[in-house]
């Protein structure tokens, strides 16, 4: 077996570990058996273990950061997602339920990059600058806040069902989940945390264009969904300082900043001619 | 547009709660001036800039003549008659067309008299020159030098820029007219498909080409054809045309923004208004610390966002 297959094998066995964390934390919400949250915190890690040695194997034959192809740059993005998720249920064990709703995301994401071309191509003269790198790094902050915020907003709104329609006690299971003011909260805090590091990339990438091709604007496709999204925090957060926007409407509006931030990250440079091409390959 | 809508809406939502919004939250007071004061930098660049591509053969120099150019309607050219040479140029590529691996180019840069200044330009690494700075391209390949002389022994050198290679590497051909001349247009192709490179290891673009060029052209005779190897003359109509070889030829860009010093220093004004505003919501103990462990085992019902009450709570 050489580096590359066992770099393959070990990123199925982080999708397989993945996918178990998430079947865990979803048998914890549906049937209440807090137990399992104990499986979903032994996958999780495991899996984040797992999933780490291919992105340093791939680091170390590469010679470069996971910040080339879809391989090294979807892959190297859940796992910072999954690790901002983990690490919160450290502080807040309670919230691993919402590993439900994160895990989904980050194996089936962790699946398609799994599935693209492994080769290692060597990178282009223009990706040997610090203000890519810093770039790439705010790039993957932005998408793990906007996504553990996705899954507190999810997990919100599935608790506030339940005890709309009065199936479930609010005692119990329940009420070691953070309260909903609390959800709400921390989802609004993780949103704060990616407008910060969505400014920072752009600003970033910006610099790292005037340097390399003597413009740091061009309106690009994802450049200009980038934008796109980077305003809909802002919106978000307007709304909520200045109207006090919280509850069901503030976690639709978080799960819609998500999907937009999908697309650009993940969609736009396959249906675009655009210079963001590295992700495509 | 909607940047411009944007900017007329905080700017009236600045001028009416100034006031307030100093005394109640300056940084996010900051952050949003500095907004406005990127859109404006924006709009500034917009009206002054400048960007103009050209191309340039190894030994070439070139004066204030572009490929393509794009500039704001308020630009005002400082450049003057710079003359833009290209010194020497080193194009490494990976095998099977994984791009490039090194490309320097050493160039000189000189305007109105004022002494040359010589510089390495890198990607990455762009030439500063007054307020110009000089980019590379990702556009490269071949350029044929010929020599024509005509029957009064007047000389007139010339450069055929064949297209992108190793893009384009299936179509290397170029039409192109001698000045002054009888002869009409001109064809030349050369066959760098397969040779003279097998792209399964790394190569250097710059390394020295012998290929044959076939040239097409009509005279009084009909369709001629000819295959000139470097140093090859042939006899035409007007006079004598000889091939001296091949030269690596490299695209450059040249920019010019007037308002790019003051994008960044906006940048980072607005940057720093938004960490300030956020630094206390997200970091200070006392916030922390009302994010009560759920591990407590015991309901949560803080809804305040005093960080005394939930303490309290």
């Amino acid at each position: 077996m050489d580096a590359l297959q066992l770099e393959t094998a070990l990123s199925w066995l982080a999708v397989v570990l993945y996918v178990a964390a998430g079947f865990s934390a979803t048998v914890a919400l549906v049937f209440k058996k807090e137990s399992w949250l104990k499986w979903f915190s032994v996958f999780g890690w495991s899996g984040l273990v797992a999933h780490a040695v291919p992105i340093i194997m791939r680091w170390v034959i590469a010679g470069h950061g996971p910040y080339y192809r879809i391989h090294e740059v979807v892959g190297s993005d859940v796992w910072v997602g999954v690790a901002f998720f983990l690490v919160l249920t450290l502080r807040y064990p309670a919230l691993r339920v919402a590993g439900a709703f994160v895990m989904p995301v980050g194996f089936l994401l962790l699946a398609w990059a799994t599935l693209s071309d492994p080769v290692i191509r060597p990178l282009p003269p223009t990706f040997k600058s610090i203000w890519l790198i810093l770039h790439i790094v705010f790039a993957k902050l932005s998408i793990g806040s906007i996504l553990v915020a996705f899954g507190l907003s999810v997990l919100y709104l599935v608790r506030q069902r339940s005890l709309k329609t009065g199936t479930e006690k609010t005692t119990g299971f329940w009420e070691r989940v953070p309260s909903q003011e609390r959800l709400d909260d921390l989802s609004y805090r993780f949103v704060a945390f990616g407008f910060i590091f969505l400014g920072t990339m752009i600003v970033a990438g910006s610099i790292w264009a005037q340097e390399s091709w003597g413009r740091y604007w061009s309106w690009d496709p994802v450049e200009t969904w980038s934008l796109v999204a980077w305003f809909l925090y802002g919106l978000y957060l307007h709304l909520r300082i200045t109207y006090k926007f919280k509850g069901a409407r503030s976690a639709w509006m978080i799960i819609l900043i998500l999907v937009v931030s999908l697309i650009y990250h993940f969609g736009v440079p396959f249906i675009t001619n655009t210079i963001h091409e590295g992700t495509t390959l | 547009m909607i940047l411009a809508l944007l900017s007329l809406s905080l700017l009236s939502c600045l001028a009416q709660n100034l006031s307030r919004w100093w005394r109640h939250a300056k940084p996010l007071l900051l952050f949003h001036i500095g907004l406005l004061g990127i859109a404006l930098s924006a709009l500034v660049s917009g009206l002054t800039y400048f960007h103009g591509a050209f191309q340039l053969a190894v030994e070439q120099s070139v004066q204030n003549r572009f490929v393509a150019t794009r500039q704001g309607p308020l630009y005002q050219d400082r450049l003057g008659d710079f003359e833009f040479s290209l010194i020497s140029s080193q194009v490494e590529l990976h095998e099977k067309d994984l791009g490039i691996a090194v490309d320097e180019h050493v160039v000189e840069i000189k305007r109105n008299g004022a002494a040359p200044v010589t510089e390495k330009l890198q990607f990455n690494k762009p030439v500063l020159y007054g307020h110009y700075r000089f980019y590379l391209a990702f556009t490269k390949g071949y350029a044929l030098e010929f020599h024509f002389t005509d029957e009064d022994g007047a000389e007139r050198p010339g450069i055929i820029f064949l297209p992108r290679y190793p893009e384009s590497r299936e179509g290397q051909s170029r039409t192109f007219r001698i000045p002054g001349t009888s002869l009409g247009q001109l064809s030349a192709s050369v066959d760098l498909a397969t040779s003279p490179y097998s792209f399964d290891e790394r190569w250097n673009l710059t390394d020295p080409v012998s290929e044959p060029v076939t040239l097409s052209y009509h005279d009084d005779k009909g369709r001629q054809r000819a295959i000139m190897s470097p140093g090859e003359e042939i006899k035409l109509a007007d006079g004598l045309l000889r091939f001296e070889g091949y030269r690596t030829w490299h695209g450059f860009i040249v920019d010019y923004d007037p308002a790019r010093p003051f994008l960044a220093a906006f940048t980072a004004f607005a940057l720093a208004g938004l960490l300030w505003h956020f630094y206390p919501v997200l970091w200070s103990g006392s916030n922390r610390a009302k994010w009560q462990k759920s591990s407590e085992n015991r309901p949560v019902t803080a809804s305040s966002n005093s960080p005394r009450k939930a303490q309290e709570d």
